[in-house]
């Protein structure tokens, strides 16, 4: 059971579901009101949200900020097991538990020209990053057409955003890896955020072109706050928690866990 | 309706604590900030991870798993070893208000013995010592040192000769039989029992077509252990006469109390606050409003009743 009374710890809160809007089959952007104004958020920093006040699901689920407002926050939700889909089930005024935000995130580049790299929800701190940040580059990739609603509200948020995709279906055919050879090493820095393989290939990428970049990287996550070492990542400085020591980590010091 | 003050406060061998709740070990951030303020109001006590020796860097591939209710975990002793824990994490976390309760893997008993001679420079700074017997023990072929009550009373016995705090022995909840391990443990010096750890389970992922941790088992904790470690607490408590710690699977008021009525004198919390960091302070006032409307004056007016 959650508390009834105000929190007085506001690392963790309630929130009311306001409003739930579908993009594509599966995907949603979820936007939730709080009693309390939320702290500055970077872009890059997370938030752990129970599905329900109940036990089952037990933990909470891990979620990049996508955008705030003095009291408000939005997520960018794919429905990718059990949590996710009863999440993207609930009704709106629906009252959840959120603990958060959560983590590091990207670090900010003065002087630099900077070039987001998205893999399908990875855009998520991309539209933050972008609603402090006007002059980011944004580039997201996806499967095909079945996202293409994601390509289309984005693109609303982020004028100029190139979208790349697999098939070739929406935008340009390919993924967004192919930014990097044009950029400059010493003028320009790369953020990205999706899927391992992809935060993979722009980590070789990137080295290749000694393009300093920065991966924000998803593993399983119990507790957010450092608490419980599930989250480890391999580095070259040892250990680290994707909670509390990233989820965003230069990415040459990544040694992943495989 | 309270009409007569309730105190939370309890003693558990001498110790005293200012709540029965205790944060169980390996669950809770060594950082500053957690050890005081709100966030640990209601909080009696809390673990720290597990220490080792040596630096250990735990298990390798995935290291969590959510079940029905429940918690897979094999994050195995990962830590920053002893010296580096007395260093780095101990100031941090002695500037809080909680009482810090250490908690020592079971290692073989030359590593244990110094660990435990580091540890007693700075004894002052424990409530208490939590020797953790759930490990194995490398010399008898990777045998949980708690599995089996002579190993489990030599365990104890050598902590008991290099620490002279309160110790308290955290126990395997799958041995032979635990009330025989739980006798020989306190015939060893223990202090009290926290009763139990994590029960060993499995997961299998249908996809590679192999078990989903890397050393095949793991530790399942959470909601779901929740009945298992009452009727272990009940079992445990009425075999003993030094004070038990009940662990496992504790979310709400009714689970403190039904621990308490089985024989516990206070609780451990580990998974459930993950979800909820708020559960120290519902659970907390839940446990004053139920004392009060029962005309209790403290929580160990619980302990054992439900036996009587
Ligand atoms: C820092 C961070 C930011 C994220 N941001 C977003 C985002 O903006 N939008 C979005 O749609 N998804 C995001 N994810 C992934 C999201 O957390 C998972 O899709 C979600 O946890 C899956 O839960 P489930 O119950 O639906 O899946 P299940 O597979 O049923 O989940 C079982 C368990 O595994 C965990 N799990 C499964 N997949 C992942 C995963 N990819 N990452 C972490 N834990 C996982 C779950 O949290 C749960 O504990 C992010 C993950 C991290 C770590
Ligand atoms: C992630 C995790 C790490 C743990 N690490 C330790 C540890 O280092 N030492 C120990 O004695 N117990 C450890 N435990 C066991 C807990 O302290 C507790 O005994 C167990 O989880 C049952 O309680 P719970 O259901 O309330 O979590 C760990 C449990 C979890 C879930
Ligand atoms: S999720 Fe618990 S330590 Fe990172």
């Amino acid at each position: 059971m959650c508390g009834n009374g105000p929190w007085d710890s506001l690392l963790e809160r309630e929130v009311t579901l306001t409003k739930k809007k579908e993009l594509t089959k599966n995907l949603f952007v979820l936007s939730f009101e709080s009693q309390d104004p939320f702290p500055g958020i970077q872009p890059g920093q997370f938030v752990m949200l129970r599905t329900s006040l109940g036990m089952d699901p037990l933990l909470g689920r891990p979620f990049a900020v996508c955008g705030t407002g003095e009291s408000r926050l939005e997520l960018l939700v794919a429905v990718a097991g059990r949590g996710t889909r009863i999440l993207c089930s609930l009704p709106e005024r629906e009252r959840l538990v959120l603990r958060g935000p959560l983590g590091n995130g990207f670090p900010p580049q003065p002087g630099k020209r900077v070039y987001c790299l998205a893999g399908t929800t990875g855009i998520a701190p991309f539209l933050l990053a972008r609603q402090q940040t006007p002059k980011i580059h944004v580039h997201l990739g996806i499967p095909g057409r079945g996202w293409g609603g994601l390509a289309t509200w984005a693109a609303e948020r982020i004028p100029g955003l190139c979208v790349y995709s697999e098939d070739s279906s929406v935008g340009i055919g390919g993924t967004p890896l192919a930014c990097i050879d044009q950029l400059e090493p010493l003028n320009d820095v790369v953020w990205a955020c999706g899927p391992t393989g992809m935060l993979k290939a722009v980590q070789t990428a990137c080295e290749r072109r000694k393009i300093p970049c920065w991966i924000s990287l998803e593993t399983r996550m119990a507790c957010g706050i450092g608490g419980c070492h599930g989250c480890v990542v391999r580095t070259v400085a040892g250990l680290r928690k994707t909670c509390t020591d990233g989820p965003v980590f230069d990415s040459r010091e990544v040694l992943w866990n495989d | 309706m309270i009409d007569r003050p309730v105190s939370s406060s309890i003693s558990i061998g001498g110790v005293l604590l200012r709540s029965p709740l205790i944060i169980a070990s390996g669950t809770w951030p060594h950082e500053p900030e957690y050890w005081k303020g709100p966030i640990c109001s209601f909080v009696g006590a809390a673990c720290t991870k597990a220490l080792t020796l040596r630096p250990r860097e735990g298990n390798p591939g995935i290291r969590l798993w959510e079940t029905p209710c429940g918690l897979l975990n094999s994050i195995g002793l990962q830590n920053p070893g002893v010296d580096s824990f007395l260093r780095d994490d101990l100031p941090k976390i002695s500037s809080g208000d909680v009482g810090i309760v250490v908690n020592v893997a079971m290692e073989s008993e030359e590593e244990t013995a110094e660990v435990l001679a580091r540890l007693s420079v700075f004894e002052d700074r424990f409530l208490s010592m939590e020797l953790n017997i759930s490990c194995p023990n490398v010399d008898a072929g990777g045998m949980a040192w708690g599995s089996d009550p002579v190993l489990a009373a030599r365990a104890v016995d050598l902590a008991r000769q290099c620490w002279r705090g309160p110790l308290w022995a955290k126990l395997p909840p799958q041995c032979g039989n635990i009330a025989e391990v739980a006798r020989a443990v306190e015939e060893a010096g223990a202090d009290a029992l926290v009763v139990a750890n994590t029960w060993l389970g499995m997961a299998m992922d249908p996809v590679s077509e192999k078990p989903v941790f890397s050393r095949n088992v793991a530790g399942l904790s959470g909601p779901a252990i929740f009945p298992l470690a009452l009727r272990l607490v009940w079992e445990v408590s009425s075999s003993v006469h030094i004070p038990v710690i009940g662990c496992g699977g504790i979310s709400k008021t009714e689970d403190v109390i039904s621990m308490m009525l089985a024989g516990a004198s206070a609780v451990a919390i580990g998974t459930f606050h993950f979800s909820d960091l708020g559960c120290f302070r519902n659970i907390g006032r839940g446990l004053l409003e139920h004392l009060a409307a029962k005309g209790y004056s403290s929580p160990m007016d619980l302990i054992g009743k439900g036996k009587k």
